[in-house]
């Protein structure tokens, strides 16, 4: 594949969030159609996590024109000790984030703007390249 | 949101406070962890915050009872506060002295985790239902248990407040004569892991896992590392290459055709 860069920038970004909100263990960065970008994971896939998230969030989508709802905010899902929750970065872009059942969701909700607006800075400066 | 100007100096005050005045409340505590403390005729039934498993979430996460089994008690009791009890042990689940112990140390462990931080702020809010509650605890007595606990772990290794932000991760070898409570904690950690973490990843409390991480770190079981990272994709749109062109379609080629009755089964030497 061409045009690949160093994730460090973007991993950061990810790490800060873990550490500032309570509950957050694993973060992936995806591409729109499902390609792992970056990861700050441990315990997950990030690569099946960034292809259900992608799959999930077109769900979500689809759903909230369904329900006459306007723009897709994230796409969350709770079950037996797991939160998981799935934001848009952009147009091209996804961030899931996965937190334990205590997860501060108020907290969260409350840095995800921030968190979005530097990945996508840094995601704008992707050139167009060969497939 | 009530400021230490305006009103009790601290949580702690304004408990005694609705303690003194037999009070159903719930105490909404902003801050890094925040929470809710749930308040009936004065005492603490019941604290959520995210810096400690509640007593639900240590019964499902630990395996003493099964999600599906929770869910029926749970729709037995519908919005009744403190039946939980009653149904857990009429359906022989848990004993309603097991259910007590927990949901006391799991208040415990909250207020623990609660007074690691300097609280943003506090309100007084009127009774908000809380679905998991155990029996009431006067403030004395929480603050009793947490300025013991604070004490006991302040005197090891670090500030429980520096403890409480740690990640680490086991030293190798694991030894392998250790009690299987901290082998099992050892195996969770990751070098990701606070020990809030680690307490809702094995259905523990913070503090018994904060006190267990102090241990190890004195048998010199646990250690540090750097994460390492690879290169990654481009988001940008994928379009084809300029100047490169699809490959040509392989040639169409006849495949042979067989004649009617020009094949012979099994070779001309058998007629």
């Amino acid at each position: 594949m061409s045009g690949t860069s160093h994730p460090g920038p973007l991993v950061e970004i990810m790490t800060a969030l873990r550490e500032r909100v309570m509950g957050v263990h694993d973060l992936v960065l995806s591409t729109g159609d499902g390609l792992l970008v970056a990861a700050d994971a441990a315990t997950v896939h990030p690569e099946s996590i960034a292809a259900l998230s992608a799959a999930t969030l077109s769900l979500g989508q689809r759903l909230a024109h369904e329900a006459e709802g306007g723009t897709l905010r994230d796409v969350t899902t709770r079950c037996a000790g797991r939160h998981v929750l799935i934001q848009a970065v952009g147009d091209r872009a996804l961030l899931t984030v996965l937190g334990d059942e205590g997860l501060d969701l108020a907290l969260l909700h409350l840095h995800m703007p921030a968190t979005v607006d530097q990945l996508v800075r840094i995601l704008d400066k992707d050139a167009p390249s060969a497939s | 949101m009530t400021t230490r100007a305006e009103g009790p100096r601290n949580v702690s005050a304004v408990l005694h406070t609705l303690y003194e005045q037999e009070r159903d409340a719930t105490v909404l505590v902003a801050g890094a962890p925040g929470g809710r403390i749930h308040v009936r005729q004065g005492l603490v039934v019941s604290i959520e915050t995210p810096g400690a498993p509640g007593a639900e979430s240590i019964l499902l996460r630990s395996g003493r009872v099964a999600d599906t089994e929770w869910t029926a008690v749970r729709a037995a009791c519908r919005d009744e506060e403190g039946r939980l009890a009653d149904e857990l042990s009429a359906r022989g689940l848990l004993t309603a002295t097991e259910f007590e112990v927990l949901c006391v140390a799991a208040v415990f462990d909250a207020a623990f985790v609660l007074a690691l931080a300097a609280p943003q702020g506090w309100e007084v809010t009127g009774p908000v239902p809380v679905p998991v509650s155990g029996p009431g605890l006067t403030p004395r007595r929480i603050a009793a248990e947490t300025t013991r606990r604070l004490a006991a772990l302040n005197g090891q290794w670090m500030p429980a407040s520096a403890l409480a932000a740690l990640r680490v991760q086991p030293a190798e070898p694991v030894p392998s004569l250790l009690p299987s409570r901290y082998v099992t904690l050892l195996r969770a950690a990751n070098d990701r892991r606070t020990p809030r973490d680690l307490a809702f990843a094995l259905g523990r409390g913070t503090y018994a896992v904060m006190l267990d991480l102090a241990r190890l770190h004195t048998l010199g079981l646990l250690q540090e590392t750097a994460p390492v990272t690879d290169a990654r994709p481009s988001t940008a749109p994928r379009v084809p290459a300029s100047g490169t062109r699809s490959p040509e379609p392989a040639p169409v080629v006849t495949l042979p055709r067989r004649t009617p009755g020009a094949h012979q089964l099994g070779g001309a030497d058998r007629s």
